[in-house]
């Protein structure tokens, strides 16, 4: 490779991140308490201020000749741009709100199809979008990564609902936009600026079965040029639900323990326009969290208890000019997490400290088209007890996207590519990963028949633990990757109250039906899978993995003013299997792979009214496999979910309240998403929300 | 005519879905009772499946040796639930067969065919391994804690309940019986204690090497303890080596040890043949064999490959092992005296031992 543009680039980013004042001395020293904290911020902000000082007087240089210009646009992220091919599910705003007071793993469960591997009510939770492992799925946090350095997972249910503006779900791979992780599908949790909206605030109480019982408040306060924001959360629970110990003799009668949970936290969100084309905003998440980790009905005596805390840091400078823009960002990451044991006599805490800086820009060409091309560098470091000293990793990567829409919008095309360079502890040379392509395409048959289409390739680098647990880290772990393919057909039809060419465009639906279906088709190879070496056991490469399924969702919504109804359906088939399998795996090959599920659906009612709302919901989650020869299962299971609300207007002034009262699993289902862990049956929450609005969003 | 394009592709997005290979729905293998073609114990083998730490999935398969048939998950299948998590060991007594599961710190009691139960003794904390003094009383050694001192619990046979329990040194493991003294390795430490089982009192204790893991009986009289050694991952220089110790229960001295080279070849699973001169035992994922008077370790092989559980047959001296794995089932091989090898089936999740009934 030698010196190509990229390993120079490596190079230079990564005597930024040595340079930098960002605390870079400090990595491997444990940083408690909030002086240290505070302190950080305003380095970090430093960091910030002195790239866009520096990026600005480039991009001044630029846009000097442009005399008038508009006004800074706000961009979503690149998804919102490059979504051509790409399946994306938007979580609408009224959903979000019934789960004000919980985690993302209810909201996920219930607003969306995936399927979410969860320990139990706040427990451990992570995704297996399209039979793929927890960590082939990206969470990114306003385009961040938020994936664990350590184990490359996310736990759902420490990400408060509340705190975010917006979850979109985007189906299949897309390592180029999004990079390592991002191989079957990525969760982006989106924080939007509100301009001009005066003051907001609001305060909500949920109280549920188990002794549940959280907090949310949020105020802000946006002028023309800039926006303050604060949002924060505080949930206890006791979890100490009732159920039938059926693997225990004679059938007990017994209450769930250890399940308590005391979770705390804030998100800052600030945005200021420093001139009419640049935009600042200043992020921070700073939350606590504190679980007892339950027995499993076996009959273990769990006692552990485990502790996650984090700051998660990120500031954004973007400049627009009349045909494009640049945006600069950067985010630091401080994450812990202590596991105590008495039993097993473990007291461990892990530290990672990860550092992302992002320089993009995107640019009007040919007309119809738009060119982004950027760079990314993650820096990140751990400190575990199985590690050998604290290794550290620097990845740098260039991307680029280029979209191109058709003159009357019937067709829209998106092809990009990533190209990403590792270096680290244990490596003794630059790591390169193949580049990374993707293309995908939009097309529309006729005003109601829209297809998709995209083939990408996608990785996931080792983790960590992959890399530096001793005994087992392998340091030769390949990163995983293969190729993604997939078509989905969309169709869209909607009954307007008038008919033909008089009909005007905003002329109110009556009705809408949207039918979609998708299949798709993904290999991995160098798989990574632990196996037992000897005494421990190691990671290796040796797996490959197909997967392949299809995805159906039928919606319609009636407008029956004052009365709103809507009704959808999904159903998704997905089949995941071994097809290389490590030496003595033999009765693995061909098998599904271990909790895939190879039948999901689900059915969703909504009827709104007069600021009442009414939502049922059911879903099924077929048998899914516990060993990896498939000889052992957990049975399936139907949920059914309800939930009402209704909203007052207080005063007419911008107030209002809204109260609700949910029943979960309405027909006390007794199941099991992990072998053996206990889950709630029939269970009740009531919550109120006050809210002001001095101008409405 | 535009519509009726949507439709058609709609239809070839229906065949395309047919087309994948359907998943078939599974069916449990517990549904059905196995038949079994002599429902004595006569010529059996249980085979315990520890299982997957925390899955479940521990599970008891029995060998018929007149036959050659392996019957597989049969407490499941005779009570319709698991036998719990990490299924450690097994223990016959009065025609009642006790299961020792260590993590879900309990013991089941089921008849000894097809193992339906009948009660189980709970009370107890990581328990590993269960000896009967007498026809009514038993004591089964426990860990209760990674943190700290392990015990003996007291087992009235009777009723099932614990009468007391002896405090012992950190993680007791294996037990034997000889002449009214029970001699205990503790595993976390580096000695044998002997119990006297009249006074259920600690009479003495013998210093052996680290970490002694199991320990059987020799024809001669004479106790063998296989001593793990340590393996320090994060400082190797602290590792020690495992030996064979060679210890006679008469005067209570170590008369022999023979220390094996590699410090992280862990050796483990001793075991000895029904004539009691022949000792097997695992070590750098193989098994070796040799004779109570060999003066000095085996340097080859009987059996070349990694494995779990060890067994030799006290009838016919053939050697079982069981494949080691915990992501799915493994087999049950089989090979005679001189390591030639018989045959393999299909067994549970993690076969970590096997009990011979003759």
């Amino acid at each position: 490779m030698g010196s190509s543009p990229l390993v120079i680039l490596h190079h230079c980013l990564i005597s930024y991140v040595f340079l930098s004042p960002n605390e870079v001395i400090k990595y491997g020293v444990y940083l408690i308490g909030s002086l240290n904290l505070v302190k950080h911020f305003f380095s970090h902000i430093a960091v910030l201020l002195l790239l866009v000082s520096s990026g600005k007087l480039l991009a001044q240089a630029k846009s000097d000749s442009i005399v008038s210009g508009p006004e800074v646009t706000v961009y979503g992220n690149r998804l919102q741009e490059f979504d051509a091919g790409v399946k994306v599910l938007t979580t609408d705003s009224a959903a979000k709100e019934r789960f004000r007071n919980n985690n993302l793993t209810s909201f996920l469960e219930e607003n969306t199809n995936i399927y979410i591997k969860s320990y139990g009510i706040g427990s451990l939770s992570t995704t297996a979008f399209r039979g793929a492992s927890a960590s082939q799925t990206s969470v990114l946090w306003n385009g961040f990564n938020i994936q664990s350095p350590m184990n490359g997972t996310l736990d759902l249910a420490l990400v408060p609902v509340s705190l975010v503006d917006q979850v979109k779900v985007q189906f299949g791979g897309c390592g180029a936009l999004w990079g390592s992780g991002s191989v079957s599908g990525s969760i982006h949790l989106d924080q939007k600026p509100y301009y001009n909206k005066g003051l907001s605030l609001r305060y909500g109480v949920n109280y549920g079965s188990f002794q549940n019982l959280s907090h949310i408040a949020a105020v802000s306060y946006s002028k023309k040029k800039w926006i303050v924001s604060v949002k924060g959360f505080l949930n206890n629970a006791k979890n100490n639900f009732p159920y039938t110990n059926t693997a225990q003799y004679g059938e007990p009668h017994q209450r769930q323990t250890n399940a308590a949970l005391q979770q705390y936290g804030y998100m800052m969100d600030h945005y200021f326009k420093i001139s009419r084309r640049d935009q600042l905003s200043l992020r921070m998440w700073q939350q606590y969290s504190s679980r007892q980790i339950p027995p499993t009905m076996l009959g273990d005596l769990s006692d552990a208890v485990q502790k996650d805390w984090f700051v998660r840091l990120s500031s954004e400078w973007q400049h627009n000019s009349r045909k494009a823009t640049y945006n600069v960002r950067a985010a630091y990451f401080d994450e812990y997490l202590l596991y105590k044991e008495k039993a097993i006599a473990t007291n461990s805490l892990s530290h990672s400290i990860c550092q992302i800086t992002e320089a993009e820009t995107k640019r009007m060409l040919f007309g119809r088209g738009l060119l982004n091309v950027g760079i990314n560098n993650t820096y990140t470091t751990a400190k575990v007890d199985a590690y050998q000293g604290v290794p550290f990793q620097n990845r740098s990567a260039l991307f680029a996207s280029f979209k191109y829409s058709g003159k009357k919008e019937n067709w829209k095309i998106n092809a990009g590519a990533r190209k990403e360079v590792i270096s680290g502890s244990r490596y003794s040379k630059l790591f390169e990963v193949p580049i990374m392509p993707f293309a995908g395409a939009d097309l529309w048959f006729t005003k109601k028949l829209m297809l998709k289409t995209n083939a990408s390739r996608n990785y996931r680098v080792p983790t960590f633990n992959d890399l530096y647990w001793n005994p087992g880290g392998n340091p030769n772990l390949k990163p995983e990757q293969g190729w993604s393919e997939e078509l989905g057909l969309n169709f869209i039809h909607q009954i307007k109250e008038c008919t033909g060419d008089q009909c005007a465009a905003n002329a109110s639906k009556l009705a809408a039906v949207n039918f979609s279906s998708t299949v798709f088709n993904r290999n991995i190879d160098n798989w990574i899978m632990w196996i037992p070496i000897g005494n421990y056991w190691s990671p290796t490469n040796i797996m490959k993995v197909w997967s392949r399924g299809i995805e159906n969702s039928a919606d319609v919504k009636f407008n029956l003013n004052p009365i709103m109804l809507k009704l959808g359906v999904r159903y998704d088939y997905t089949l995941s299997t071994g097809e290389k399998v490590a030496p003595g795996h033999q009765n693995e090959l061909h098998q599904q792979l271990i909790y895939v599920p190879p039948h999901k659906a689900s059915f969703i009612a909504g009827l709104a009214f007069k600021g009442y709302s009414f939502t049922y919901t059911q879903h099924y989650t077929s048998w899914v496999f516990t060993q990896a020869d498939d000889k052992t299962f957990i049975d399936p299971y139907w949920i059914g979910n309800f939930v009402c609300s209704k909203t007052y207007a207080l005063g007419g002034k911008g107030a209002s309240v809204n109260f609700l009262f949910k029943v979960n699993n309405i027909w006390n289902t007794p199941y099991q998403v992990i072998a053996y862990r206990a889950m709630p049956g029939r269970n009740f929450e009531i919550g109120m929300s006050i809210q002001y609005n001095q101008i409405s969003k | 005519m535009k519509k009726l394009r949507s439709t058609h592709v709609l239809l070839v997005l229906l065949v395309a879905m047919l087309s994948l290979q359907a998943c078939k729905k599974p069916k449990k293998d517990t549904d059905t009772t196995p038949v079994v073609d002599d429902q004595t114990l006569k010529s059996k083998v249980y085979i315990l499946n520890e299982g997957n730490f925390n899955s479940g999935n521990a599970s008891v398969s029995l060998y018929d040796r007149t036959f050659n048939k392996v019957y597989n998950d049969l407490f499941s299948s005779a009570n319709n639930r698991p036998i719990g998590d990490v299924l450690q060991s097994m223990c016959l007594v009065n025609d009642k067969a006790y299961f020792v599961v260590n993590n879900s710190n309990k013991i089941e009691i089921t008849n000894t065919f097809p193992l339906l139960s009948t009660g189980t003794i709970s009370n107890l904390a990581l328990p590993r391994y269960m000896v009967a003094v007498n026809s009514n009383k038993a004591y089964v050694t426990e860990y209760v804690s990674y943190a700290g001192n392990g015990r003996i619990s007291i087992i009235d046979l009777t009723n099932n309940n614990v009468t007391s329990t002896i405090p012992l040194g950190y993680l007791p493991e294996a037990m034997i019986l000889v002449d009214g003294k029970m001699y205990v390795t503790i595993s976390g430490e580096d000695k044998v204690t002997v119990i006297n089982t009249t006074t259920d009192l600690v009479e003495s204790s013998i210093t052996v090497t680290s970490s002694p893991s199991n320990i059987v009986k020799d024809a001669n009289g004479k106790l063998w303890v296989l001593c793990a050694g340590y393996t320090d991952y994060v400082t190797p220089s602290n590792s020690t080596p495992g030996a064979l110790v060679k210890i006679n229960p008469a005067n209570g001295t170590v008369e022999n040890t023979l220390a094996f080279s590699d410090v992280n070849g862990s050796p483990f699973r001793l075991a000895i043949n029904g004539s009691g001169n022949t000792l097997y035992y695992g070590y750098e994922n193989a098994v070796y064999q040799q004779s109570i008077t060999a003066t000095s370790l085996s340097s080859t092989p009987l059996i070349n490959r990694n494995f779990y559980g060890l067994g030799v047959d006290p009838v016919s001296g053939n050697v079982y092992v069981g494949s080691y794995g915990f992501s799915s089932n493994q087999y049950m091989i089989r090979y005679n005296s001189n390591g030639n090898l018989i045959d393999s089936t299909q067994v549970g999740v993690g076969p970590n031992g096997f009990v011979f009934v003759n």
